[in-house]
């Protein structure tokens, strides 16, 4: 027996779908917010099973920090799960290369959520976990939303087994890069963030990446 | 006189000392080493490792004071003891037992007795900032390194070695030996029709595959960044 057919993984699966539909009862115009990761993959997975035509918001951080086909593969997967797929991105992100620094939250969170909430958006769906960091146990717990739009965390509950089990189990399309860095790093540690980026630099992400994706180093 | 000039000077000063290698041989340079090796990039550079110790050995403790964010020009090629075609230094990248990578994560959190009598600190950031480091390692006993070199030189460099790798200061890739061995044929840049390191692009006749790789020390510098030919594929260089 593996662990997706197990309660206590049918249980947390039960709970999700249960916290979405209660959202989509309450929320006029929601939207999934899929960065290309395992735990946005699930949401949006299942979001989508239960309203096909949900909106999906996808960041993109550039070709500095994602290498293009590892882009396309993350736009192929959220089109294979929801027809309304929505890309923001900033200039800053050629302009400043490796050197651009909270770019997320100086542009998405000031100049696009306005234009999200003028468009009537009025609640998002998170796969942030509390297993993740205390920062976001903490930030699920309190239900701090950093910005006006109403945040869902739909596998708060969830743990990195239930992820690859959820996805393992449904047969669902993930990104090629989690096979490269879990056989590496495990998959119980395998993170989707950006490559080369000096914001993770002090967890030594910059090492792992060097190693893993040499290829996309220099890039110009 | 200016930081740099000081360096510099200080540097052919050195230099002068330094016997000029004449004799360049084929060879094979193994490591033997007693810690796992780590790594921050898929192979190690020899031609690098060895610039490094011949920087240490004509600066001495002055090495160490170099600052990070002025550029230097230090004229290393002139008594270098690796041999260049075309300004390629014939070294190869490393050949290690295994490839399979490995993850480690080193805590670095503050202790006590590095306050100096302050009451208060901050661990988020600055001097006392908390890192949590992950680097990956090659559980590899033997390094093994091709080279064009002045046998006599290059032991008398290599004999300083600690470590090989990244964090060889806190203990990884300790190297507890090592064998210079001189061999027939010349293995540093191709060898049997694959390419032994990265060989810029424009030096090749044929290429199966390319990607932007600095292919001369220091490799960290982005200025050393070309399109060239990835270690371990096809290549054939164009005529003489």
């Amino acid at each position: 027996m593996n662990y997706s057919q197990l309660d206590e993984h049918k249980e947390k699966v039960e709970e999700a779908r249960s916290i979405i539909q209660r959202a989509l009862q309450t929320c006029k115009k929601p939207y999934v917010a899929f960065s290309g990761g395992k735990d946005s993959l699930c949401v949006l997975h299942l979001v989508s099973s239960i309203q096909k035509d949900v909106f999906v918001i996808h960041w993109d951080y550039g070709r500095y920090f994602i290498p293009r086909e590892l882009h396309e593969e993350i736009l192929e997967i959220a089109k294979g799960l929801s027809p309304n797929v929505m890309v923001f991105t900033s200039e800053r992100y050629e302009k400043e290369k490796r050197q651009a620094y909270n770019v997320l939250g100086e542009e998405f969170f000031e100049k696009v959520v306005p234009k999200l909430l003028s468009k009537g958006f009025d609640c998002v769906f998170l796969g942030l976990r509390k297993e993740e960091s205390s920062s976001r146990r903490v930030r699920i717990k309190n239900k701090v939303f950093i910005t006006p739009i109403r945040e869902i965390y739909p596998i708060a509950n969830w743990s990195w087994l239930d992820v690859w089990a959820y996805i393992a189990s449904n047969n669902i399309r993930y990104l090629s890069i989690y096979n490269k860095y879990g056989e590496a790093v495990g998959y119980d540690r395998a993170r989707f963030t950006t490559l080369f980026d000096q914001q993770f630099d002090k967890y030594g992400t910059e090492n792992v990446d060097g190693v893993l994706m040499w290829r996309f180093k220099n890039t110009k | 006189m200016k930081e740099q000039e000081y360096f510099i000077e200080k540097f052919l000063k050195g230099l002068e000392e330094t016997p000029t290698p004449t004799n360049f041989k084929p060879c094979k340079i193994t490591f033997f080493l007693s810690s796992p090796l780590s790594l921050t990039h898929p192979w190690l550079h020899f031609d690098g490792v060895v610039s490094y110790l011949q920087m240490r050995k004509i600066l001495k403790e002055d090495f160490f004071l170099l600052s990070r964010k002025t550029r230097y020009t230090f004229p290393l090629h002139k008594k270098f003891p690796i041999a260049y075609y075309k300004n390629i230094p014939c070294a190869s990248v490393s050949i290690l037992e295994s490839s399979k990578y490995k993850l480690e994560v080193m805590y670095k959190r503050f202790e006590d007795r590095w306050a100096g009598g302050k009451k208060k600190i901050y661990r988020g950031s600055g001097l006392f900032r908390d890192f949590m480091i992950q680097h990956l390692y090659v559980p590899t006993r033997t390094v093994s390194f091709y080279a064009k070199a002045d046998l006599e030189i290059l032991k008398d460099l290599l004999r300083d070695i600690v470590g090989l790798g990244d964090n060889w200061r806190v203990g990884w890739g300790a190297v507890r030996e090592f064998v210079i061995e001189e061999i027939e044929e010349d293995w540093s840049i191709v060898a049997n029709g694959v390419a032994m390191r990265p060989i810029p692009v424009r030096f090749l006749k044929s290429y199966e595959d390319y990607v932007l790789l600095a292919w001369k020390s220091p490799y960290w510098d982005l200025s050393n960044v070309e399109e060239c030919a990835v270690p371990g594929t096809k290549v054939e260089l164009k005529d003489e």
